[in-house]
């Protein structure tokens, strides 16, 4: 009988931002720790299925599916090419019925013994979603990955600035809802002109992530900030892999300061080019920290209207220890 | 914490690759109140079995109506496939361990009832597996829905004289108003003697009757697996007197483990004669107390005086009118050897 058969895979690990908040850098580094693997973004958790998340991808204004079809075709045939990422898609279609969950596990399954990192933004705009993995995976652990409201405005109004100079009618719904964040915007097909105010979903998004973490158990949570790391990586991933209870040696911890190492961070083959943020897949080395400290007084430098951070804002920053 | 890292694959925690081959499991038919959770349990301790506690899942056809299902009832209907996930798959069952186990069923929601099954079969492998979920017999379609999935599987219709049935009925709703107050009317216990009548469509109608007479619960239920039985080879199906197996259990758990072509020596007889070993003979961790019948989580021990003789003749202690057994009622315990 193979009832003393060890425990199967842990289960993963989570981290959860708003999109651009470094979190591409930050879950590569957690990846490139020897006990770790971090996939790309497999947007996996917005669909109960597989068959919903790939009918999903198909109305999408981004690319969804790449970061799924790139960490398919490199843990399951090898390497990430085209005649892979073709051999990937068929995988998956004949995958369809699975849940989402599942699909998780199995990838789980063959990095392990290797923890796997999972770190979709996508997740956190729905309460629900990441509900389904807390459901689908009750002891996971979700790392709760803050950047000050000013840093992650600027990078937001910089993304959407680059986009629209590329391509000014296709900016992608995603990154429009994320300059003015607002039920409204959530037409895929609409390309109006929208204020520039990203501090609306810094604010609602980390507010989604802070309810959905508050069901959480301590043990399992942990919120990190992006600029600790940046500063000093060495203490700030240290602190990490102690509470993940993985190795801590000098090792373990350069290999973290890595993130190039990755085999996603670098633009895809044909049929799967992205699965990650651009910005990172041009750049993926670990950036230099913030020259001087970001404040929550001073006016935006994207607005010419002198307006600055709303109490709300003001208030959670606080609460993550920002100034 | 613990190291999430320092752990060893459980390489066979995945279901079956096509072509292995699992023994299809046994099932031990039977209403509830009918010595299921004794008997289940005594046959799983044969060295080459492995009892289950109640997995209630082939009165669905997959895992998300099962999930849907275990939503509505008015019974913990999660707490036996949870016990067994977590003591197959996750090496326990405590608090955590169901929580993950949990986690792997929703996971495998699109899994088929059947399919789940097949998995936790070939976890226990080469141990056959023992099913007895007494909701599997509600409906005959549940259970042609077993034989379409596993076609070689063995079953035991397990009986009990209607009387004792339904003094045992009875006993446990009184025990059940004195521990947690009124029951909900859509309890499975007042259900199973509120049938409004003895056809086997009984079981569907919404109108209950007012009156408390499990004696047409018997007859549904049994009738159910009766006319089950009909579609059967010889070969795949055998009837046990519960009362004959409890209370000199040596001879009929013999016969048994020979029909099943199992050891049928005295280790294994003996094995058998102590449910009380099972790990799923107790009370279980927060999040899957139960899994099985209250009274057998709380002594699981063989206890042969609980079988006691019993006559079709007299009138029944439940009603105050003096009536006695329907005739269909006496007809049938008679044709399973009742007097």
């Amino acid at each position: 009988m193979n009832v003393d058969a060890s425990p199967p895979v842990p289960d993963p690990i989570f981290v959860l931002c708003p999109p651009l908040s470094f979190s591409s850098h930050f879950a590569a580094m957690l990846g490139q720790h020897p006990q770790l693997y971090a996939i790309p973004e497999a947007h996996l958790f917005v669909a109960e299925t597989l068959q919903e998340w790939w009918d999903t991808c198909a109305k999408t204004s981004f690319n969804m599916s790449h970061g799924l079809v790139r960490a398919v075709s490199e843990l399951f045939y090898g390497e990430q090419n085209e005649t892979t990422v073709q051999l990937a898609h068929a995988w998956l279609r004949r995958r369809l019925p699975f849940t989402s969950g599942y699909i998780i596990e199995l990838l789980a399954e063959r990095v392990y013994p290797r923890a796997l990192v999972e770190k979709s933004p996508s997740m956190i705009f729905h309460l629900e979603s990441m509900q389904r993995v807390a459901r689908m995976f009750p002891l996971a652990r979700f790392i709760h990955l803050v950047e000050h409201p000013r840093r992650h405005g600027e990078a937001v109004v910089a993304a959407i600035k680059g986009a629209v100079a590329h391509h000014p009618n296709r900016v992608p719904q995603w990154l429009r809802q994320l300059v003015c964040f607002s039920a409204a915007h959530t037409d895929e097909s609409s390309q109006e002109h929208v204020e520039l105010d990203p501090q609306q979903a810094w604010l609602a998004l980390n507010k989604n992530i802070g309810d959905f973490l508050e069901a959480v158990p301590e043990a399992q949570k942990l919120r990190v900030r992006t600029e600790d790391d940046l500063r000093d990586p060495d203490v700030g991933l240290a602190s990490i892999t102690e509470w993940l209870a993985i190795r801590s040696d000098a090792e373990a911890i350069d290999a973290m300061k890595h993130p190039e190492r990755s085999p996603y961070a670098r633009f895809g083959p044909e049929g799967a080019r992205y699965g990650d943020d651009a910005a990172f897949l041009r750049s993926p080395s670990l950036p230099e920290p913030p020259a001087e400290l970001d404040d929550l007084d001073t006016p935006f430098s994207w607005r010419d209207d002198g307006g600055g951070f709303s109490l709300e804002v003001r208030a959670l920053a606080r609460t993550f220890g920002y100034d | 914490m613990d190291s999430l890292i320092e752990q060893t694959p459980a390489t066979n925690a995945r279901e079956p690759a096509s072509g292995e081959l699992v023994s299809d499991p046994l099932f031990v038919l039977a209403p509830p109140r009918s010595f299921t959770s004794v008997v289940g349990t005594m046959l799983g301790q044969h060295p080459q079995m492995y009892g289950l506690p109640e997995t209630h899942l082939f009165g669905c056809a997959t895992m998300a109506e099962w999930w849907a299902a275990c939503e509505e009832q008015t019974f913990p209907r999660a707490h036996g496939l949870l016990r067994a996930v977590g003591e197959l798959f996750f090496g326990g069952q405590t608090e955590a361990t169901i929580r993950q186990a949990s986690g792997w069923l929703r996971r495998r929601s699109h899994f088929t009832t059947g399919m789940l099954m097949e998995t936790l079969a070939a976890r226990v492998r080469p141990r056959i597996v023992v099913d007895k979920t007494p909701s599997v017999v509600y409906r005959v379609k549940f259970l042609e829905r077993v034989r379409d999935l596993f076609p070689r599987a063995r079953y035991i219709h397990l009986l009990r004289h209607p009387r004792a049935h339904g003094e045992s009925v009875m006993k446990f709703i009184e025990e059940f108003r004195k521990r947690h107050g009124p029951i909900p009317e859509s309890h499975w216990l007042l259900h199973l003697c509120t049938y409004p009548d003895l056809s086997p469509a009984a079981s569907g109608v919404v109108e209950r009757s007012r009156e408390l007479d499990p004696q047409k619960g018997w007859y549904v239920l049994n009738h159910n697996i009766d006319e089950f039985f009909k579609s059967l080879p010889d070969e795949q199906k055998l009837c046990v007197r519960g009362e004959d197996l409890l209370q000199s259990p040596d001879e009929p758990l013999r016969r048994i483990a020979e029909w099943l072509g199992v050891r049928a020596d005295a280790e294994a007889i003996d094995e058998m004669k102590h449910p009380e070993r099972s790990r799923y003979a107790c009370f279980g961790p927060p999040g899957a107390r139960y899994g099985n019948d209250t009274f057998f989580l709380e002594s699981p021990a063989l206890r042969p005086a609980r079988a006691k003789s019993q006559s079709l003749d007299g009138p029944l202690s439940w009603r105050d009118d003096g009536r006695e057994f329907s005739a269909k009622v006496r007809e049938l315990a008679q044709r399973f050897g009742y007097e």
